[in-house]
């Protein structure tokens, strides 16, 4: 099922604003991010929420589901390969430019396609604003369900508690930091290794954090 | 520099500003730098988060005299938390003339976020690279040169246990504090935002990579030990036996000692002074005499000190160790049940030496709802006063059995009164989120010290209490109105508690302070053998109201402004409801069955 370009980009912005704030947002962001109201964003969000791509939590607030970040890396990811390919093949340097190209581009593109286009650019790692570009095959789960020493990395929170946040952000649990579980209680809480140290964390506090198997 | 020494010494003592603020993250050991630079005696723990409050002292070098603050241990200057709060509203208000940026070796990355944050105070700063041997024995070479270049930072390493370059940190200091330059501070009371953050991290990992030399990694020393204590089923196990280590230390030790302490009082100073009364005329003032300067003393040497003493000393070395915080791993899953978290069982544990401290420790629980539930529990949790109480009368005149009898039924209602609370308290419970310290040996000189100051602090605000305490209570029973007094309260006391209604006395001094209850006991009963004056469903009975009701005074001014007037009068009266209900139902039940009678 091919989703509409709307809901697609929908889902590319609440991925990127909860990447950057590792939290779960709230539906006035997302409105202001896509320069729509509140409420056509608001009936927007209950029908995503309705495809299993979000996840309306206390509160009101938004979170990309699994299902949600997995498409929403798919149409991020052919958006920054656009962008590397009018940037790099075709010498485009003016940032407006290439990102008005890959942002029209980007919903048309095939998964097949894209995945051409990264072999023809040799994988590229970042887009021209120095961004990662999503692997093609990455597992996303949350963090209570990762095995034991296995490698992964922070996506993002679904939390919505500030201090838990700020909590997380001074112990290095942000976007993109290594972490492995060293060991772990059934139902209980997790011993992670985070930059040489070791945290406990809860498991519900877990199970609101998505990270990237490696 | 001569005028500038004067300078130094012209500046008001007065508590605040400090000319050395020493700032870092938990369990990098900080409070050891600081007592290493003042002798003071402050709380060093490797709990994170527990010198919640400031520590000034004072240090000579070369002549000048130097205050030196010792702030909580963050993570960061985002107020995430109370500690965070108190250091960030210090730096700002009473800014220090240099700051002194204590960092784990071991841990430098993480602990490099923090000094990221603080650099851009832009109060003068030093590292102090601490660890340092502790980290090339793990395998990690630090370039401090290219560290301190890179930070623009003067970095120095040293070993705050031991003393090596504290020498060389503080002329560092003191150049900075002689010299003219007047810190302009640059300050944000916005908490970073997570782009903000990670850019931090970002840096401090670039740094990382830059300064740090990683050979082969040694397994740590301690890993099995952190393996079997994490474990659930081996560390359950060795929970169970470190509680029942400390039972039994408390119970053999501490009952030893109050013997040992008895013996030579009396010999020393109480034989002499009751001859020296012998020669007063007047019966009531020599009655007055003898309790407060003889009876009195003595039985706070034998039920409280020698408890008291022991349970601090274990305490300090489970603190410093590391142990605590794997409790709290691994019985976060048990707290669920109560809806707390992990966090929640180190001022617990905290609790079973002074509810006090452990009251003002719940302020690392991240919300209020978590704190009001976990202060409550604190209420009824046996302190070392109430393990005076039930060691020197229960355990002492009918065994241990009973004493642990004691402790089973009120933390079996601590469960119960933390199921309901959890249940019924609005708000939800925020999850544990916890550094784990590694295993260190504690260093003796700091439990020592530790324990030293709590019991210095014990003396010499109970002592004068008990002294003044027993005067009165030889006064009232000299003038014969203890009774009188005691008549309203007999129905209670006599009806319901079936206790010697002159028991009702010594129940409301402990309120004063909980051990006062059983020194005046043994004044009132007018022996040390309790079982000559009480049957032993008596003294059961007294012990465990004298458990459950609210601590002392102490604790009820600590709630009162840490939760304000309402809820800690309410706390208050419950307790008291409750320890009465209950020694009443008790005391029935077991007439009822034939135990104990």
């Amino acid at each position: 099922m091919k989703l509409s370009k709307q809901k697609e980009d929908y889902l590319k912005e609440i991925y990127k604003l909860q990447t950057k704030k590792n939290r779960s947002l709230k539906q006035a962001e997302i409105a202001s991010k896509l320069k729509l109201s509140k409420p056509t964003t608001s009936e927007m969000v209950k029908k995503l929420e309705t495809d299993g791509f979000l996840l309306i939590q206390e509160k009101r607030a938004v979170s990309l589901t699994k299902k949600g970040i997995k498409e929403a890396r798919k149409v991020h990811r052919k958006h920054q390969l656009i962008e590397v390919f009018f940037n790099k093949l075709l010498n485009i340097k003016q940032k407006n430019k290439f990102h008005t190209e890959a942002h029209k581009m980007e919903h048309e593109l095939s998964d097949e396609a894209s995945d051409k286009l990264d072999d023809l650019l040799n994988n590229p790692d970042f887009c021209p604003d120095g961004n990662p570009i999503p692997d093609k095959n990455s597992t996303i789960i949350e963090l209570n369900k990762l095995p034991i020493n296995k490698a992964a990395t922070i996506l993002f929170a679904k939390t919505q508690d500030p201090q838990d946040l700020t909590r997380l952000s001074s112990l290095g649990i942000v976007p993109g930091t290594n972490v492995s579980i060293i060991k772990k209680i059934s139902k209980g809480p997790i011993m992670l290794s985070v930059k040489e140290s070791e945290l406990a964390l809860g498991s519900e506090i877990c199970s609101k954090i998505y990270v990237e198997l490696k | 520099m001569k005028k500038n020494c004067h300078n130094l010494s012209a500046k008001k003592t007065a508590l605040e500003s400090a000319h050395i603020a020493i700032v870092g993250n938990p369990n990098t050991g900080k409070s050891c730098l600081f007592n290493h630079l003042t002798g003071l005696s402050v709380t060093v723990s490797n709990y994170p988060g527990t010198t919640v409050e400031l520590f000034q002292g004072k240090t000579i070098f070369k002549g000048n005299e130097l205050r030196i603050v010792d702030l909580p241990g963050i993570y960061a200057l985002d107020a995430a938390s109370e500690d965070e709060d108190v250091t960030k509203n210090f730096l700002f208000k009473k800014t220090p003339e240099v700051l002194i940026n204590i960092v784990d070796a071991n841990l430098l990355e993480r602990n490099l976020y923090l000094t990221l944050q603080l650099k851009k105070l832009g109060i003068p700063m030093i590292v102090a690279l601490n660890f340092h041997e502790e980290a090339n024995d793990n395998g990690i070479t630090i370039d401090s040169k290219k560290l301190s270049s890179l930070l623009g930072l003067p970095v120095i390493p040293m070993d705050a246990l031991r003393g090596a370059g504290v020498f060389k940190l503080m002329n560092q200091s003191l150049d900075i504090i002689s010299g003219d330059s007047k810190p302009k501070i640059n300050f944000s009371k916005k908490p970073s935002t997570v782009e903000v953050a990670r850019k931090r991290h970002d840096k401090a990992r670039k740094i990382i990579e830059k300064v740090v030399l990683k050979g082969k990694t040694k397994v740590s020393a301690y890993e099995w030990l952190d393996r079997w204590t994490t474990e659930p089923l081996s560390g359950s196990l060795i929970m169970v036996g470190v509680f029942a280590f400390i039972f039994a230390c408390l119970f053999y030790v501490g009952a030893y000692l109050g013997g040992v302490l008895n013996t030579v009082f009396t010999f020393l100073i109480g034989n002499p002074i009751k001859q020296l009364t012998s020669l007063i005329p007047n019966d009531l003032i020599k009655l007055v005499l003898d309790l407060g300067l003889v009876d009195g003393i003595n039985a706070g040497l034998q039920v409280a000190i020698p408890y008291i003493a022991v349970f601090y000393i274990l305490l300090s070395l489970l603190e410093d160790s590391g142990y605590l915080p794997r409790i709290a791993y691994l019985i976060d899953r048990f707290m669920h049940k109560l809806k707390l978290h992990g966090k929640a069982v180190v001022p617990m544990l905290l609790g079973f030496g002074c509810s006090v401290p452990a009251i003002l420790a719940t302020r690392v629980m991240p919300n209020k709802r978590e704190r009001l539930i976990t202060a409550i529990l604190i209420n009824l949790i046996p302190c070392s006063a109430r393990t005076a109480i039930i060691l020197g009368a229960t355990g002492l005149f009918l065994g241990w059995q009973y004493a642990l009898l004691i402790y089973g039924f009120v933390l079996g209602l601590i469960l119960v009164i933390g199921f309901i609370l959890g249940r019924t308290l609005p708000g939800t419970s925020t999850g544990l989120i916890m550094e784990m310290p590694k295993y260190r040996i504690p260093n003796i000189k700091n439990v020592l010290k530790k324990t030293g100051a709590r019991l210095k602090d014990f003396i010499v605000v109970a002592f004068p209490i008990i002294i003044v305490g027993s005067m009165i209570l030889g006064l009232l029973q000299g003038l014969n109105l203890l009774e009188l007094i005691m008549r309203p309260f007999e129905p209670l006391i006599e009806g319901w508690l079936l206790l010697p209604a002159v028991t009702g006395i010594t129940l409301i001094y402990g309120i004063l302070r909980k051990e006062l209850a059983l020194e005046m006991l043994i004044l009132v009963a007018g022996t040390a053998t309790l079982t000559d004056f009480m049957s032993p469903l008596q003294i059961f009975i007294f012990c465990l109201v004298a458990t459950l009701y609210f601590p002392c005074i102490a604790t009820f001014a600590v709630l009162k402004n840490e939760f304000g007037w309402l809820k800690s009068t309410i706390i208050a009266i419950s307790t008291i409801i409750l320890a009465v209900l209950i020694g009443g139902l008790v005391g029935r039940l077991f007439m009822f069955i034939g135990f104990l009678v």
